[in-house]
């Protein structure tokens, strides 16, 4: 690809205090068009990206380039960059209307102009007739839809968006997922958001960017994030992973032998990109552990004390101590022969291309 | 749900459903409040009523000179003045002097009426103590003080024979009634009060609006500055609370006065060559009554700024405005009850100024206080200073209706 990326991290790093980085030598490509995630913990830089992004942080070293040109020297309302708050920041004395014509009395536009992309912003919301209504009239999902309209009704070069479904309870969560998913198809303005709820992140993007500790852990596809984890933290963090310290007993790619202490040998599947490091671990998806009696069958099968049991409606979780270690194992009711106690013994088992070899970080 | 209303609806009484005495706890509320109820009626509006009356009361004239009350409503005040008034004032007169004090009463009331009468009705009282004999009353009173004989003082009690009289809220606004021209303007030294109302407004204007600029951008900084930046300034505005209105007026005194602090300040640099009259100037009170009223303003102001979300600046300049417009179209509407509430507190606080303003300002800076205080206290002209006393109210009043007006018109919140 010739093509300058639209938006580019050049390693930029950030920190407040000179003493601690928020965020660590960080490399990042935003596509035109596309919906990027970043996800991560709290504390993680993923906000201060944002804000970096959005111009509200200066980097400490290193440069944001937007087309190849750095965004350093141009101040935020410059930007054209559309922004939904967590808290929607809508203005409170302004009617609806005013509040998403704002942007457009900004750029010069005036009467007739300004009342037209507005009522094209509300019906792209379906929020047509709540014009003349005050923020504080509406309920927080019409406010975020009002957020949302007024972040695009000015045609911007990018949208962010900050937590922005951490308000809504979760039925309305699920819902607005869909609308602000759907809001992106039709206008095709890039989205960049950021979240720490991974269903959020797995729903709405087309790439996930995990965060952790400031630095990027893994930046790819959101299929990819969940199928081929980078890292142990990024297993972790998407979909319920039991994570293991392991040490390679074979090296190269493929099926390999670790060791991981109080459990044995276990078969595991090694990626070629993976690096071989001093700390590298094991993953293994909650769901993917299969239990007795289909795990007699499995290359790696170990039996252990019930310690933990959970009933989630059509799935139980059986939690297992095996040596020092706590395995999470999550399947369908259906599959248990006989649903075990806590004390009892139970025997797990899982296929080696479900166990992934991981560096640790 | 219906079943329960409809249950809840039978057990209530009447009584109990209004809102008032709705309940037990309610009652037991009311009961509580009684105490502090009584003693704002018994310690606050009975004494505050009973001196506003003081300005429109003007019984004392009608109890002092009965008869000649009754007699100068017959007399025609186009003639000259007739026996029949005469012998009625000295009738009331005699009955006066019989009474201790009586005769003084007299005095103050007529004096007030038309000035420099006191010595007349005093003299009259030495007078009465050896009763005329055979002459008639008006020829012994014109030998006693020839201005009995002048129709003047006689048209006086006319003018004020009701038991209500406009005569000191008209002169607090420099106006006269006079029995033939109506409503006229007072003579020059009589508009006095007139200016002080004009001046107290225009002060309290100016120190309000000042005490705004300075107060907005320190609470600015209170608001937003770094934590350990904030203690320090909060601590420098509040510490002037702590120490009373009239110590901090004094302070002001010793800085400002012909050796004081300031002068030598100005003289040592070589600023000034010879001290420089700062007190007692309209200057010296404004910065006495600003420093006092600051941190008034300064708290309200700083309790709205810290209850803006960053965010919503932050989403003005994201939405494409300059930052000086993000702040005059989201964050100084964000701060109009906070401005309000200061405007409020410090422009009634400044109408009725007294101890600053007194200390610190000339004759030419007093305020409607001072001349409250000047009757009561010295002049013993209540009328006049309970008349001041309700233009005080008025403004007072009138400042916060208008403020109140202003938000619920402007506070979108409000409105529902």
């Amino acid at each position: 690809m010739s093509r300058q990326p639209f938006i580019s991290f050049n390693s930029v790093s950030k920190s407040y205090d000179h003493d601690r980085w928020v965020v660590e030598d960080l490399c990042l490509d935003v596509r035109e068009g596309e919906f990027l995630t970043l996800l991560g913990p709290s504390g993680s830089g993923k906000s201060t990206t944002l804000m970096m992004l959005a111009g509200f942080e200066q980097p400490t070293t290193g440069d944001i380039l937007r087309r190849g040109r750095s965004l350093h020297s141009i101040a935020p309302h410059k930007r054209n960059i559309g922004i939904v708050f967590q808290d929607y920041a809508l203005f409170p004395h302004m009617k609806i209307g005013d509040n998403i014509g704002y942007p457009l009395r900004m750029r010069g536009l005036r009467g007739a102009d300004v009342a037209r992309k507005v009522e094209k912003a509300l019906d792209m919301v379906d929020m047509s007739n709540l014009s003349s209504r005050y923020p504080h009239q509406l309920s927080g999902g019409q406010r975020q839809r009002v957020a949302l309209a007024r972040a695009l009704v000015f045609d911007p070069d990018l949208v962010l968006l900050d937590e922005p479904l951490g308000a809504l309870d979760n039925q309305l969560r699920i819902r607005m997922q869909a609308e602000i998913k759907r809001l992106h198809a039709a206008t095709g303005v890039t989205f960049v958001a950021v979240t720490h709820d991974q269903n959020e992140a797995l729903s709405m993007s087309d790439r996930i960017a995990i965060f952790n500790n400031g630095r990027v852990q893994q930046i790819d596809e959101t299929r990819k994030i969940y199928d081929q984890p980078a890292t142990a933290f990024v297993a972790q963090f998407i979909g319920d992973s039991n994570i293991l310290p392991a040490q390679l007993v074979d090296h190269g790619a493929g099926q390999v032998r670790v060791t991981v202490a109080d459990m044995g040998t276990l078969l595991a599947t090694k990626q070629t990109l993976t690096p071989e490091g001093a700390n590298m671990a094991v993953a293994i998806r909650q769901e993917r552990i299969v239990v007795s009696p289909v795990a007699a069958n499995c290359d790696n099968r170990f039996s252990g004390q019930v310690s933990e049991l959970a009933f989630l409606g059509d799935q139980i979780r059986v939690q297992i101590h095996i040596g020092d270690h706590r395995i999470n194992v999550r399947r369908p009711i259906s599959e248990f022969v006989e649903i075990p106690t806590e004390g009892d013994w139970f025997e797990v088992g899982w296929s080696p291309t479900d166990c992934w070899v991981l560096p640790e970080t | 749900m219906i079943e329960a209303a409809a249950k809840y609806a039978h057990s209530a009484t009447w009584w109990q459903r209004t809102k008032l005495f709705g309940d037990r706890s309610n009652r037991a509320a009311w009961l509580l409040l009684l105490p502090s109820m009584v003693l704002v009626a018994l310690a606050f509006l009975m004494p505050l009523g009973g001196f506003l009356w003081r300005a429109v009361d003007n019984s004392a004239l009608s109890r002092k000179l009965p008869a000649t009350i009754e007699a100068v409503q017959m007399w025609d005040h186009r003639t000259e003045p007739t026996e029949t008034l005469a012998a009625a004032m000295m009738s009331d007169l005699a009955t006066q002097a019989e009474q201790r004090g009586g005769m003084a009463a007299v005095a103050r009331e007529l004096n007030d009426l038309l000035p420099s009468f006191r010595n007349v009705i005093m003299r009259t009282g030495r007078a009465l103590t050896q009763p005329p004999q055979t002459v008639s009353a008006m020829e012994w009173l014109g030998a006693v003080d020839q201005q009995w004989r002048e129709p003047d003082v006689w048209i006086a009690v006319k003018s004020n024979d009701g038991y209500l009289t406009d005569r000191y809220l008209l002169t607090t606004l420099g106006l006269e009634r006079s029995i033939d021209k109506g409503l006229t303007r007072a003579s020059v030294d009589k508009r006095i009060y007139a200016d002080v109302l004009v001046r107290t407004l225009w002060m309290s204007f100016v120190v309000t609006a000042a005490t705004l600029l300075l107060a907005y951008p320190l609470a600015y900084a209170l608001a937003h500055a770094p934590s350990r930046w904030r203690g320090l300034v909060l601590c420098a505005i509040m510490l002037p609370f702590l120490t009373s209105l009239l110590v901090r007026t004094l302070a002001w005194v010793i800085i400002l006065q012909k050796h004081g602090v300031l002068n030598q300040l100005l003289i040592g640099t070589g600023i000034a060559e010879r001290p420089l009259s700062l007190l007692y100037t309209r200057g010296a009170v404004y910065l006495g009554m600003i420093h006092i009223l600051l941190p008034f303003m300064v708290l309200p102001i700083r309790n709205s700024m810290q209850r803006i979300p960053p965010s919503h600046m932050k989403a003005a300049l994201s939405l494409g405005a300059t930052p000086l417009r993000a702040f005059l179209n989201v964050y100084l509407p964000a701060t109009l009850p906070g401005i309000g509430a200061g405007v409020l507190i410090v422009g009634v606080l400044t109408l009725g100024f007294y101890i600053t303003p007194e200390f610190l300002g000339g004759s030419k800076d007093q305020m409607v206080s001072y001349f409250v205080s000047f009757f009561t206290n010295r002049s013993v002209n209540w009328g006049m200073a309970s008349a001041m006393g309700i233009w005080l109210l008025v403004l007072a009043v009138a400042l916060v209706g208008t403020l109140r007006w202003l938000t619920q018109h402007f506070n979108p919140e409000r409105q529902g």
